[in-house]
């Protein structure tokens, strides 16, 4: 029998309606004039260039007494991690009573275009845990690392591990020569040097691009056709607001840490090798000794599962806790399941070893 | 709302919105939207009737055409008082919404040619089958159209002198915006000044004639002489203005090829569930399955080796193509005497490298300053207790760190690290 069954006037019905919810859901979008974002309350409490340390307003009166600094990708902003209200990671281990500083980046313009991974890790990073570390007293912090982050924080902790405490590292890329990512794939027949030596800053647009391009069909044009249904909805409205907010709010990226980043990282494998020097110092993962606790999306299409489970495959610590989560590489912060289970994963296990 | 309310409701909005541009917009906007909302529902009535006949007819086509045109016109008006967000969004579900729209016409004819040969036996995948031949055919000429005009037929075939032209016309428009921003520019000057005009107009004149006597030969001039290294660089941007285009209809082929593929596997996902009994009821349901079959058809080409070569040979291309034309760009700015994006990079890599050395200095500072408190500190006598390096676990945010007090922080300084000689100064 032939599978396409649509009855012409039950088609002519369904475009109507769509085309109502268009009508009305723009309506809607029109009315709205400002996207709020971030909502949890913090101070800046360090600052250099562009780079800025805030510290958020602990939700208990006595946070467990060594913080964590969360240290975030270069790509995109971090808010992701406190998005809204009723989809924050930071104001739910907030709650559970942990002390949380937050890394951001700023974004990169021309006159950053030489800062290297070295500045960004041996300078700004090193500098932000430095601040935690003298206005707590201690010689170690704990730190959490997302994505890009977390190889970042990774960089750090085996070129300083006696300034880490505890290492969380989330759906954070390791082993970059796992097939079944895509950007893995697209980053080898890139020639880098020729872009950043052309375009000096890595534009935020192009990366996007090459992120929209991994779900094309499904990013550019079934999301919003399923964005019309809720388009009534003024919360649901709101939440997909931020959220492309988030996802086009792409800083550029400063043109040799992409460099080196690309080259190293994604063309060469450079990490797990035990063969990247940053600022002449080589970064060896059997350094990484404190205990780690490595978290993964399973249907992760930016950061493969693959990749970050090797963490503990290449690292020295013997204290290694690999958490997979259901969900995709943003569902990991946002989804509701996440609001549930993720923070007090997270907390448990850092409470028990501070 | 009936027509007489809205004529009431119209002048009221207005006048109590007067002064208010926000509420204006608002007014406005309410009323588009009333009116567009009826519209479809005048519309749906209309076509209730006959919607059988509509459905193999090219009623999608046409109004929805039409309703889009209306619908990107007013958007403007829709959000002027939006923020950036909501204003980027919904033009975004506009874009969603036409991709839809697309896709449903495509539906529509499909079901116009397969339908009535169902009912009198015909066999549905035969028809099937024609159908997406011919939407195959439909995209092979839709990919044609998706290069810029002569473009991608000139660099495949190798028309040497048509890309000529046409990279000549690329340099054109490329150049022009510089022309009249300096014409302006002087002009604005004099103004300003209170200078005499005739002196600006002859320092325009002698611009533009540098321009002539610069840019202006490259064209024709050979390759040997005194522009032998403008014409060279020239020639360079030449070749790869043609590649970027010749990669650019490879990377286009390959996708348009497997656009194909996915009509194919969508077919065989029709049959497959014919066959099964399996049916789709919902225009929103076929577009889904449509989607879900083009996303693994790329998803299975993106993560091909092949890809990612013709991927960066595009992207590479572009790239060195933009490099080239940075390169003639710094030529001219240096030939009116103004600093090009070179110079503005060497500026930057001076701060940055001052930048770091500041960075590096502060802290053997720290450090120093450290270490000579804690000698200061150890000569005082020994009555004073050597600072314990592990802090008290209570310690509060602002607690004087102890481990400042380590002398062994000297083991830690740095200094600035030596330039990389993989990073090349510009």
């Amino acid at each position: 029998m032939f599978p396409i069954q649509i009855k012409p006037d039950e088609a002519v019905r369904e475009l109507v309606e769509f085309n109502q919810k268009v009508i009305k859901g723009i309506d809607s979008i029109a009315g709205v004039r400002e996207i709020d974002v971030a909502p949890t309350p913090k101070e800046v409490v360090y600052q250099e260039d562009k780079c800025v340390l805030y510290h958020y307003e602990p939700a208990v009166k006595k946070p467990c007494s060594v913080p964590i600094v969360i240290v975030y990708a270069l790509v995109n902003r971090p808010y992701m991690v406190d998005l809204q209200q009723d989809r924050s990671m930071v104001r739910n281990l907030l709650a559970l009573g942990l002390d949380i500083y937050l890394i951001d980046w700023g974004y990169a313009d021309r006159g950053d275009m030489f800062l290297t991974m070295d500045d960004y890790i041996n300078g700004y990073l090193d500098n932000c845990i430095r601040a935690v570390r003298k206005r707590h007293g201690l010689d170690a912090v704990n730190v959490l690392g997302i994505c890009q982050g977390g190889t970042f924080s990774l960089c750090y902790a085996a070129m300083h591990p006696k300034r880490v405490k505890n290492l969380i590292t989330m759906v954070t890329p390791v082993d970059f020569a796992t097939r079944d990512g895509l950007l893995n794939v697209w980053s080898q027949g890139l020639d880098v040097d020729g872009m950043v030596d052309t375009l000096g800053n890595v534009p935020g647009d192009f990366m996007n691009g090459g992120f929209l391009m991994l779900k094309p069909f499904q990013l550019m044009a079934q999301k919003y056709v399923g964005f019309v249904s809720i388009l009534d909805q003024q919360q649901s409205l709101r939440s997909f607001l931020r959220m492309e907010k988030w996802i086009f709010d792409s800083p550029d990226q400063a043109g040799e840490t992409f460099r080196q980043f690309i080259k190293d990282f994604f063309q060469d494998n450079k990490l797990i090798k035990g063969e990247v020097e940053i600022g002449g110092t080589r970064v060896d993962l059997g350094r990484v000794t404190m205990p780690i606790l490595n978290i993964y999306a399973t249907e992760d299409h930016l950061v493969p599962p693959a990749s970050s489970i090797a963490l503990e495959r290449h690292v020295g610590s013997k204290d290694v806790t690999t958490v997979p989560f259901p969900g995709g590489h943003i569902g990991i912060y946002v989804s509701s399941r996440s609001q549930k289970e993720l923070a007090p994963a997270l907390a448990s296990w850092v409470k028990e070893r501070c | 709302m009936t027509e007489e309310e809205q004529q009431q409701a119209a002048p009221e909005a207005a006048a109590g919105a007067a002064g208010d541009w926000v509420a204006q917009t608002q007014a406005m906007t309410s009323a588009w939207v009333t009116a567009q909302s009826q519209l479809w529902n005048d519309w749906a009535a209309a076509v209730q009737p006959t919607a059988a006949a509509a459905a193999g007819g090219d009623f999608v086509g046409d109004w929805m055409q039409q309703w889009q045109a209306l619908a990107r016109t007013s958007l403007g008006g829709w959000t002027a008082a939006s923020g950036d967000e909501a204003r980027e969004l919904a033009t975004r579900l506009l874009t969603g919404e036409q991709a839809f729209l697309g896709f449903v016409d495509m539906a529509f004819g499909m079901m116009k040619a397969v339908a009535p040969k169902i009912d009198v036996g015909d066999e549905w995948k035969e028809l099937l089958r024609r159908f997406l031949g011919q939407m195959r055919e439909d995209m092979l000429r839709g990919q044609s159209a998706w290069a810029s005009p002569g473009d991608g037929a000139a660099a495949t075939t190798g028309d040497v002198t048509e890309l000529w032209r046409l990279y000549s016309l690329e340099l054109q428009r490329f150049f022009g915006p510089w022309g009249a921003a300096y014409r302006d520019a002087a002009v604005n000057m004099g103004e300003v000044a209170k200078g005499d005009p005739t002196a600006i107009h002859k320092t325009f004149a002698g611009f533009l004639d540098a321009y002539e006597l610069t840019f202006g030969r490259f064209f024709t001039a050979p390759s040997v002489g005194y522009s032998r290294e403008p014409t060279e660089r020239l020639l360079k941007g030449f070749d790869s203005w043609m590649e970027m285009n010749r990669a650019a209809v490879d990377f286009e082929t390959e996708l348009a090829n497997t656009g194909m593929h996915a009509q194919e596997a969508l077919m065989g996902r029709l049959v497959d569930m014919g066959e099964k009994g399996e049916h789709i009821t919902t225009l929103r349901g076929f577009f889904d399955l449509w989607v879900d079959t083009l996303e693994k058809a790329y998803y299975e080409l993106f993560g091909s080796e092949s890809f990612a070569t013709l991927q960066g040979r595009y992207v590479n291309a572009s790239l060195l193509f933009r490099r080239r034309q940075g390169e003639l760009l710094d030529e001219l700015m240096d030939t009116v005497g103004l600093p090009g994006r070179k110079e503005v990079d060497q500026l930057h890599r001076h701060v940055h490298d001052l930048r770091i050395e500041v960075r590096w200095m502060k802290r053997e500072m720290r450090t120093l300053r450290r270490d000579l408190k804690a000698k200061a500190e150890s000569e005082a006598g020994p009555a004073q207790e050597k600072p314990s390096v592990k802090p008290a676990k209570s310690a509060k945010p602002g607690a004087k760190s102890a481990a400042k007090a380590a002398p062994a922080a000297a083991k830690r300084r740095r200094r600035p690290p030596a330039a990389d000689p993989k990073t090349p100064r510009p």
